[in-house]
């Protein structure tokens, strides 16, 4: 990406003056701290960067109300630390790095995702600097809001396509008083049977997250909350584990949150997204050389390694569409890449015809991080 | 309108069939109402049996500019399916299968006009449940939950509507038929599902929902609190949340519903206290055991004179019974009341029940207080007598009074019930203009005629961003109302 000039707003209203004058000039691109920047295709250059650093920090927090409103560019740990101060969290745990706007813009998540969903679910309003100079504000403090269009769920994925967040308002939760997780081994038909007994009796597992090892797989089923949760949760984990063939073992809490975050590290990275039922085919498809954590109650999967060929990933790729869901190619070596792409999806035609009702209602010049998503690549191309 | 009406009206017959049109007098002020005060009449109603009948329903009004309403049960309390400049209602009334029910993906595939509750109950021996329930949830739609964004008692834990989507087709304003959203989790790109919840039918009409399902928790206590008064019931709420514990739901009711809903559902409630909050704890059977005797010491140190817990469902439905039919019972206090749904931060509540009383006070009319004290979503029943024009001026006022406190708060102006026709004035209260004219604006991108739902969610006279465009969309849509009317007058 050829960046000409990056400016730094340090307030709303200079966000959305820098965004007007420098989109009707030509192509912007909106930076949080890079930490995901690789994941998504490069903005269409010559840009202008809009930098979030200075829109940092707490705007409003009442513990009381379990909401907590920040400025975009506040970098999520940030935000962790002082809802921890108050014996709170925001449920999200995804690839630690990087700011709440970001976090927004990647829809990325982590283990937690299992028990609490995704952004969208978290997060109830955002302040964005559109491109016509204004500030406008979608949802709100609140948890019960629809008045008028839900737009905020409009930004969550939009990897920037709509203008810059620049304030954004979150549900959060009580920090449970402890949390602990059972490592379940055996084949992968032995852990598919235990991740499914557990899900059949409803047990609220923070995550349930299957890690493919050197010598087969382990299943981590993180149990969160009061004493006499986490040992019900425990016990279970025991007797799914006895009934399915598994060893068992305690693997404390920063095991599993490890494992999650090995892919991000990796040189070639691919997230899959099926429905939850086709997450043990996917896994099954896999080549020896690919390794995997995945997310089986949601139905992600996870795929990385170091130099991953295209023979091995093409399956992949065509697997995950046949069971109705979607790839994407967070990282690969440019030739790899060539090959393979950014996205592959089941069905594109409801995005192709809404993505342009939203471009054209928020960013009717198409200047705003131009073809960083799949539907933008499509609309201008 | 390019052609004669009555050709209009035989090419709709030609789309729906004979029995899929209703054009006679009476039969179409049936559809005159929803559960809100205002009312209209339409030239047609359509009832479509298929997504193809749908979309060339869509498709023919799209082509002639005539209005389209689309309509669910007509339980909404905003007028969002009233059709308010005549033209064609589309009914979905024929479209509730159930198409698919998928235990190892835990969703299920309905046609919006599926009753919400018959969701559950198809669902409930295999052991499953369908989170949101709204108090009507006995009539209204899958279809009108999606178009509305639908809550209920259950929303604190469980979530809202466009929690429990997946994935919608659809037929956009011009006819085409779209997917959007997936079954698999995280589709790239954005989250075209949550902007149409709750988008009031003004963007596309909902043909097909993918819902999901959960199952059935292990362990549910419901109790029952009274207070001396809704300041020590909001108290109470607050310090519970405070003390690590989210219930799935805390109801509150005052005084003056209580004596309502007890004549009304015998449900025992203690109708001398000042208010009440009923609580549901919903967990596994450990985290309930645990968490319920510390809801009740806490009610008991807020001033709760009684605190009595639901030892079977038996006891758990009547508990449960008479707060769904809290609406209903109001007809036992006064001829007619007036819903608000505003939202405020749940810490605001005490000061805001306040402003409340004081502007029903004001304008000489009772308040009953019916709500969800959970997530800070005030349902206020505004009691008058709708045969005196006055009152019902007087209600409106004091109802507009209220969502200013609410908006002043830090809240919305509405919860779960929508803006549709009766709050869309009151949207400047809240957005900036910025917002209204990207909402606006959004519209425009969808459906550039303002041919499905129009007047709704939208204020209706703002000039907003671009007050040219704006001012030349209302004189087209002035000439279309009056098109439309004289299509109504020659049938």
């Amino acid at each position: 990406m050829n960046v000409m000039e990056r400016l730094c707003p340090s307030s709303y209203d200079e966000a959305s003056r820098m965004l007007h004058e420098a989109s009707t000039g030509g192509n912007t691109a909106i930076v949080g701290s890079g930490s995901r920047d690789a994941w998504f295709p490069p903005a269409r250059s010559p840009v202008v960067a809009l930098d979030s650093a200075a829109l940092s920090g707490i705007v409003r927090y009442t513990p009381a109300d379990l909401t907590i409103c920040v400025r975009a560019g506040t970098p999520l740990a940030d935000v962790q630390a002082a809802l921890g101060r108050e014996g709170q969290r925001l449920p999200l745990d995804p690839w630690p790095q990087g700011t709440v706007g970001g976090l927004i813009a990647s829809n990325d998540n982590g283990p937690l995702r299992t028990r609490w969903g995704g952004v969208r679910d978290a997060l109830i309003g955002v302040r964005v600097a559109l491109p016509n100079g204004e500030v406008a504000r979608f949802g709100g403090d609140v948890v019960k809001n629809v008045a008028g269009y839900d737009l905020t769920k409009g930004y969550v994925g939009s990897a920037g396509a709509f203008g810059m967040i620049v304030e954004a308002t979150f549900k959060v939760q009580p920090q449970p008083a402890r949390g602990t997780s059972t490592a379940l081994s055996g084949t992968l038909d032995a852990v598919a049977a235990a991740w499914r007994a557990l899900r059949e009796r409803a047990l609220p597992f923070a995550a349930i997250e299957v890690v493919r090892t050197e010598d087969g797989w382990t299943l981590y089923a993180l149990a969160e909350g009061d004493g006499v949760i986490v040992e019900r949760l425990i016990r279970e984990c025991g007797e799914a584990a006895r009934n399915a063939g598994c060893s068992t073992r305690e693997a404390g809490h920063d095991e599993v949150v490890e494992q999650a975050r090995k892919p991000a590290g990796a040189r070639t990275w691919l997230r899959v997204g099926v429905p939850p039922a086709q997450t043990a085919s996917v896994l099954a498809s896999l080549a020896p050389d690919q390794r995997a954590v995945a997310r089986p109650w949601v139905g992600i999967v996870e795929i990385f390694g170091e130099a991953l060929g295209e023979d091995g990933l093409m399956p992949v790729l065509r697997g995950a569409v046949e069971a109705r869901g979607h790839a994407h190619v967070r990282r690969a070596d440019d030739g790899l890449r060539r090959l393979l792409g950014w996205w592959r999806i089941e069905q594109i035609e409801g995005g192709r015809t809404m993505f342009p009702m939203l471009k054209n209602a928020l960013d009717p010049a198409r200047r705003c991080n131009a073809g960083r998503t799949i539907y933008d690549q499509l609309d201008e191309g | 309108m390019s052609e004669q009406p009555s050709n209009f009206i035989a090419r709709l017959r030609a789309v729906v069939g004979d029995d899929g049109l209703f054009t006679e007098p009476q039969q179409l002020r049936l559809y005159m109402y929803d559960g809100s005060i205002d009312r209209a009449l339409p030239m047609a109603v359509a009832l479509p049996r298929t997504a193809e009948q749908v979309a060339g329903v869509v498709r023919l009004c799209h082509e002639e500019g005539v209005f389209l309403t689309p309509r669910g049960a007509g339980t909404g309390l905003s007028g969002g399916s009233i059709p308010l400049c005549g033209g064609v209602v589309l009914s979905t009334a024929r479209m509730k299968a159930i198409l698919a029910v998928d235990t190892e993906n835990q969703t299920v595939t309905v046609q919006p006009g599926l009753v919400n509750l018959d969701l559950t109950k198809h669902v409930a021996p295999l052991g499953f449940q369908y989170v949101p329930d709204p108090s009507s949830q006995g009539a209204c739609t899958i279809g009108g939950n999606v178009a509305e964004n639908s809550g209920g008692p259950h929303t604190l834990t469980g979530g809202v509507t466009t929690n429990h989507v997946l994935e919608i087709e659809l037929v956009m304003a011009d006819g085409e038929r779209v997917r959007i959203g997936s079954p698999a989790p995280d589709p790239p790109g954005p989250d075209f599902v949550g902007v149409t919840c709750g988008s009031e039918g003004t963007i596309a009409v909902v043909t097909q929902i993918l819902c999901r399902i959960v199952r059935k928790t292990e362990c549910v206590r419901t109790m029952l609190a009274a207070f001396d008064s809704c300041r020590a019931a909001s108290e109470a709420v607050s310090a519970v949340i405070a003390s690590g514990i989210v219930p799935t739901a805390m109801e509150m009711m005052d005084h003056t519903a209580l004596a309502a809903i007890e004549a009304f559902s015998h449900a025992g409630y203690p109708v001398d206290a000042g208010a009440v909050l009923l609580l549901e704890l919903e967990a596994l059977r450990e985290e309930v055991e645990d968490a319920a005797p510390r809801v009740v010491e806490i009610c008991r140190a807020n001033g709760a004179s009684e605190v009595r817990v639901a030892q079977n469902d038996e006891e758990r439905e009547a508990l449960w019974k008479g707060r769904k039919k809290a609406f209903g019972a109001m007809g036992r206090i006064g001829p007619s009341y007036y819903v608000q749904d505003g939202v405020i931060p749940r810490t605001r509540l005490p000061e805001v029940l306040e402003r409340v009383e004081e502007a029903a006070r004001k304008v000489g009319l009772r308040v009953a207080n019916v709500f969800h004290a959970g997530d800070g979503n005030l349902h206020p029943l505004i009691l008058f007598d709708d045969r005196d024009p006055g009152q019902a001026k007087r209600a409106i006022a004091a109802g507009e009074e209220i969502l200013r406190a609410c908006v002043e708060a830090g809240g919305s102006i509405t919860g779960e019930h929508g803006v549709g026709m009766e709050k869309r004035d009151y949207m400047v209260l809240q957005f900036p203009e910025a917002t209204l004219a990207a909402f606006t604006a959004f519209r425009d991108a969808c459906d550039p005629g303002h041919t499905l739902n129009p007047y709704k969610l939208l204020p209706s006279g703002l000039g907003c961003a671009e007050g040219g465009k704006r001012q030349k969309t209302m004189t087209q849509m002035q000439e279309l109302a009056e098109r439309n009317a004289a299509v109504g007058d020659a049938y």
